[in-house]
């Protein structure tokens, strides 16, 4: 087990929209320093990650860890029938905005960071995989590090849906959200522990009445029912006031954090076929 | 005392073969070796690139190629089907599968890019996990031309801090058409050949191919003995030579080793005119007027981009197993103001650590420093 101190939290997110929501609009009111010539995903990689930063001392090695299911899929999409179709020459900066780290290199840059810079994608548990490689990273080399979970909604938003899978129905959303990690910290806003991967996670906790469970975007229905059947705790789920996105997670237990309605939060998270990951949050 | 990290096994595909021990050989020779691009029509005369005939272009392109040499760098570690069972796969590419979507708008010129379904995720991490039966857990990195180097890190970390036992690090890159328009709008292909450090140099030359190691404990044989990955922050498409002596520098200090113990350095190399000469002043002030021989291996296998740090670390750990440092074709006149003399014949390899070297797109930098007992 890796166990860490949470020193910041930040949850950004929210039900897609039929147009896209202003994010460069949302940056510019929170960010003095919002660089140009961005795309939208960076804007919001952007606007998660200051506002987790905002008013706390990050070491300038700390590493940056960015999760996300998706990246810059619209632009890139884009790019894709500009080149492939119409026959166009990229433009330098379209194709720059859309290398895998740009995200990470503008986060980087606005908070001054000079760490290690990782962006990972491991579909829907990205943001949790970015969390254990980054609690590893820590717990190897110390330091702080900033995770991220980072996926924005592709437009047409019906594309956008048949894409990811989900129906009419299904609330899909966007968001930024961000925990800020250290080691051996006594003061910090919550401890994290990330427990080693299990066959059967309700061996490990069986729920309490101070106890919150969250489940995965990984995890089928059966085997969300299977893990709620006699749960005694509450059930934290963010969904419908985040919408469904690969990396969110990391807005579930950045809003766990943030406004604390238990004293522990256990998320569970679809680690490899039949393998699932425990990722334990406690506040207070 | 916990015992180094090793790497177990590793294997290759790219375009001067699919056998560590046949690359190093035509590496030795030192003769570059472009081959004429025969994919579809890139409208862009005059440029090469390096390719591995043995795999068809398709959907699956780099799927295949990424197993090929995962799958000999599983047979050569020697681990127990049980053992890959537990195994985490960690792959780097700076372009995914965004091949594969390019194959599949090309068969279906009306359809909207955004429904190809695959674009952006982690899927082809997780099917070459699934094909080779490592059930450890996958994570795909996007961190540019250092993607794989930087997959090698992390997984470094997961081992070192007992989540894991090993780990399957892959990089791979195929022929896309996004990269090379991409590449090209931004004038940084050669026309002519990659040639690294020389004054005439005009660009690099992409290539295609994937490599694979594993890591975890043993005894014997190659071992990782530390990396630094730093962000370079100054231009998303430059790396400074600030930003690279800081990245030496942590993997030196991270390994323990001091600069007089690095035997040679693999350079990342490039043939662009800023790289090299960022990267030829910063080894200068690491190294100071004790520089080791350095050499630049992508005249011979072309610039793979994400899979290049991982595929340049296999290919120069079979050079040196074969008794030689490879040389740097097609080296012309010193760049004074990069002010290195890449070695132009293969020459004997010596006792010690190499340092190996990766830069990225948004300043994404990495070193590692191995060695051999």
């Amino acid at each position: 087990m890796i166990e860490l101190g949470i020193l910041g939290a930040a949850a950004v997110g929210w039900p897609a929209q039929p147009e896209p929501r202003p994010v460069r609009d949302l940056l510019k009111q929170v960010c003095p320093r919002a660089p140009r010539r961005v795309n939208r995903y960076i804007e919001l990689a952007l606007l998660g990650a200051w506002q987790c930063a905002a008013g706390r001392a990050l070491q300038t090695d700390c590493a940056l860890w960015l999760g996300s299911g998706r990246g810059y899929a619209g632009d890139t999409a884009n790019l894709l029938e500009s080149v492939l179709i119409r026959g166009e020459a990229p433009m330098p900066v379209e194709f720059i905005n859309v290398s895998g780290n740009a995200a990470g290199f503008y986060v980087a840059q606005l908070l001054g960071l000079s760490g290690r810079n990782s962006t990972i994608a491991a579909g829907p548990a990205s943001f949790e995989a970015a969390l254990v490689l980054a609690a590893a990273g820590v717990a190897a080399r110390g330091g702080q590090a900033l995770v991220g979970g980072v996926d924005e909604c592709a437009y047409p938003l019906a594309h956008h849906r048949v894409r990811l899978g989900l129906g009419e129905e299904a609330v899909v959303g966007e968001g930024s959200s961000w925990l800020l990690l250290a080691a051996g910290q006594e003061e910090c806003e919550a401890r994290l522990r990330l427990h080693r991967p299990v066959d059967n996670p309700k061996a490990v906790f069986a729920g309490d009445g101070e106890t919150w469970l969250s489940v995965g975007s990984g995890i089928d229905a059966a085997a969300r029912r299977e893990l709620l059947a006699d749960w005694r705790g509450g059930v934290f789920d963010t969904s419908a006031e985040s919408g469904a996105y690969d990396s969110n997670a990391g807005f579930t237990l950045a809003r766990f954090v943030a406004s604390k309605p238990g004293r522990r939060l256990v998320h569970v998270s679809a680690e490899s076929a039949g393998r699932y990951r425990l990722i334990e949050v406690e506040v207070g | 005392m916990t015992s180094p990290l090793r790497f177990l096994g590793a294997g290759l595909v790219c375009a001067a073969g699919d056998d560590p021990a046949a690359v190093a050989a035509k590496l030795r020779a030192g003769v570059p070796a472009p081959v004429e691009l025969t994919l579809p029509d890139l409208g862009l005369g005059g440029r090469f690139l390096y390719y591995p005939t043995a795999f068809p272009a398709g959907t699956e392109r780099a799927l295949r190629l990424a197993e090929a040499a995962a799958a000999d760098a599983l047979a050569r570690s020697g681990l127990s089907a049980e053992q890959r069972g537990r195994t985490a796969l960690f792959l780097g590419s700076s372009s995914m599968d965004v091949a594969s979507a390019e194959c599949w708008l090309h068969d279906r010129p009306q359809a909207q890019a955004v429904l190809f379904g695959q674009l952006g995720g982690g899927g082809l991490a997780a099917a070459v996990a699934a094909r080779l039966g490592l059930g450890g857990g996958s994570y795909g990195f996007s961190a540019a031309c250092s993607s794989a180097v930087t997959a090698l890190l992390a997984a470094a970390d997961l081992v070192a801090c007992g989540e894991i036992e090993h780990a399957l690090v892959v990089g791979v890159e195929t022929y896309n058409q996004i990269s090379l328009q991409g590449f090209n709008s931004l004038m940084l292909l050669s026309g002519s050949g990659c040639r690294p450090f020389s004054a005439c140099r005009d660009g690099m030359v992409l290539g295609e191919g994937a490599a694979a190691c594993v890591i975890g404990r043993g005894d014997g044989g190659w071992r990782l003995l530390g990396g630094a990955n730093r962000s370079d922050t100054g231009n998303v498409t430059r790396s400074s030579s600030a930003g690279m002596i800081d990245t030496m520098t942590e993997a030196l200090a991270r390994a323990g080793v001091a600069p007089e113990r690095i035997a040679a350095v693999k350079a990342h190399g490039t043939g662009t005119a800023a790289n090299d000469e960022a990267e030829g002043q910063a080894l200068r002030a690491v190294f100071g007027d004790a520089l080791p021989p350095v050499s630049s291996l992508k005249p011979m296998l072309g610039y793979t981009l994400g899979a290049s740090g991982l595929l340049e670390l296999v290919a120069w750990m079979a050079c040196v197993d074969a008794g030689f440092l490879p040389p740097t074709p097609g080296f012309g006149a010193v760049d004074p103001d990069a002010g290195i003399s890449p070695l132009t014949a293969a020459q004997p390899a010596g006792a010690g650590a190499y340092l190996l070297n990766c830069f990225g797109f948004g300043g994404n930098n990495t070193a590692l420093v191995v060695d051999r007992d």
